[in-house]
């Protein structure tokens, strides 16, 4: 048996040794290879994620959040635009929610902001609720009847639209 | 250069276009991430000193953009494009002792151009440049040190040239400059190349893969990774490459395995062979040893290697280090290691005065994530 064969032997019988140490009331863990790899965990400028987000689906993303918070800024700006047009309120008016605001030191636009913010945080919990009911096993059945129902209802607001 | 990043580039949008359009997706995904990692390296070769300032090759800087679409409970998709960049990579031999300027070639180098598509019950399949099958079977590493300190120790300082006593470079029986690099290697697989790959799903912590490139050739491999609640971690890896044929002339077995106690204290073994397929050469084999002890944002290490008939039929190579790491904040470690590297080499060049003078390296440096 020369040196080459040996060595196989010798191989065989680590892997054996380890098949059986691991087989030994070890729970199966996720194999990662970090010597040599790109460093895990949180970045200094991308936080815990540890990767700038471009998109997800689930968590939003840089672009994402951009857009949106360029389009709640455009809706406000709007709606400021549209409040200057309109009557202006009157100075006892202005003057009386200056004091109540400087009194709860919350300004009336940073309570409709926080007002928005929760809304906004319901729905995202909404949204992953349903994520996990799609993906769940459970769900599927019911979820086929839900997309049933989706249909319907457009069957149904497309034979309105006929009838007018 | 132009031409493979504007192919890169292509690629890449490509993917994450169909990647982002594709409908019915249930999580859909697309990140950017790098790391710098800097150093600075000393050195002695027994007639002279030097100061480097390089990039760590022991896990280099780059950045990567990766994508994943889960269609649904069963189907994933995904992409990764890695690239790294380094000025004054730590194993080349442009920055030997005694050379006073930088590496000038400097620029973007492919390590993962790849897509995988992945089925709960059959697996994944990786179609590109990426990690052969065996790629860090010899590598498995739990100390918390790799950052500068595993198996393949030539990444810390593989370009510095042993010397005779009258400083003339050491030459192998080719008349070539003989290099940390050339005398220690862990043969760790195939590395990264042009490949389709095939990686089983995971059977009670196991796991088996395959890959095919260009050459005719072909290797497997076997991971796998175990806890055990109140006692430790244990992750082992051995690669196989039939070899022989004209672009692997040889056939080579590479293995290791990690133990990481609850306690912190943790050891690596390494153990790989190359069986040439002629040219009058011997196998060529390394082993390696870490014992390791991590405790708090600390972790440290101390290592044993011995690489046998690398360059030439002979030669032994036998280097020890040793190594700290501070995990100041999640991402950010510094780091600081010691090496000491020999050579004994039997058929010595007849240019050469004595045998080799051994080899002193500092290593201090950071790794930032980013």
């Amino acid at each position: 048996m020369n040196i080459y064969q040996t060595t196989v032997i010798r191989f065989l019988w680590i892997a054996l040794v380890l098949a059986g140490l691991m087989g030994c009331g070890g729970k199966p863990a996720a194999f990662k290879q970090t010597a040599g790899e790109m460093k895990e965990g949180p970045g200094v400028l991308t936080g815990e994620e540890g990767a700038f987000v471009v998109y997800d689906s689930e968590k939003g993303g840089g672009f994402w959040e951009r857009s949106k918070e360029k389009s709640e800024e455009a809706s406000e700006q709007a709606g400021k635009e549209a409040r200057a047009a309109s009557d202006k309120p009157s100075e006892t008016t202005q003057v009386a929610a200056d004091q109540k605001s400087n009194e709860a030191q919350v300004t009336p636009e940073e309570a409709k902001e926080f007002h928005e913010f929760q809304q906004w945080k319901k729905e995202q919990q909404s949204f992953k609720e349903f994520q996990e009911w799609k993906k769940s096993a459970a769900g599927k059945a019911e979820y086929q009847e839900f997309l049933k129902w989706k249909e319907w209802k457009s069957y149904q607001e497309w034979k309105k639209q006929q009838n007018q | 250069m132009k031409k493979f990043s504007q192919l890169g580039l292509f690629t890449l949008t490509m993917a994450i276009t169909i990647l982002l359009i594709l409908p019915s997706a249930q999580a859909v995904d697309f990140k950017i991430s790098g790391q710098i990692n800097r150093a600075v390296l000393w050195g002695d070769n027994g007639n002279d000193d030097d100061v480097k300032f390089v990039d760590n090759d022991n896990s280099s800087t780059r950045f990567r953009f990766t994508g994943s679409n889960e269609f649904n409970e069963v189907w994933t998709a995904g992409i990764v494009w890695e690239v790294e960049m380094q000025s004054n990579p730590s194993d080349s031999t442009d920055i030997d002792i005694g050379q006073n300027g930088d590496s000038t070639d400097v620029h973007f180098d492919e390590r993962k151009i790849e897509f995988y598509v992945a089925h709960k019950n059959w697996g994944k399949i990786w179609l590109g440049q990426g990690d052969t099958a065996s790629n860090s079977t010899s590598e498995v590493d739990l100390s918390g040190t790799d950052v500068v300190n595993y198996s393949s120790i030539v990444d810390m300082n593989g370009g510095f040239t042993f010397r005779d006593k009258d400083d003339n470079i050491i030459l192998d029986s080719n008349g070539n400059n003989t290099s940390i690099g050339n005398v220690f290697s862990n043969f760790d697989g195939l590395s990264r190349r042009d490949r389709f790959r095939y990686d089983t799903p995971t059977f009670a912590g196991f796991y088996a893969s395959t890959s095919f490139m260009n050459g005719q050739t072909w290797d497997v491999a076997l991971r796998s990774a175990h806890e055990w609640e109140n006692f430790g971690k244990l992750a082992g890896a051995i690669g196989y490459v039939p070899g022989d044929n004209q672009r692997d002339p040889y056939k080579q077995f590479s293995g290791s395995i990690s133990f990481l106690h609850n306690s912190g204290l943790n050891v690596t073994l390494s153990h790989a062979f190359r069986n040439f397929d002629g040219g009058g050469r011997n196998t060529a084999r390394n082993y390696y040893a870490k014992l390791g002890y991590k405790v708090g944002k600390w972790a440290f290490s101390v290592d044993g290697t011995r690489s046998e008939r690398v360059d030439q039929n002979g030669d032994e190579g036998t280097s020890f280090g040793g190594a700290a790491v501070w995990n100041v904040w999640d991402s950010v470690q510094f780091y600081g290691s010691y090496r000491w590297n020999k050579l004994d080499r039997d058929n010595q060049n007849p240019a050469n005065t004595s045998d080799p003078e051994n080899i002193s390296s500092v290593m201090i440096g950071g790794r930032v994530k980013f």
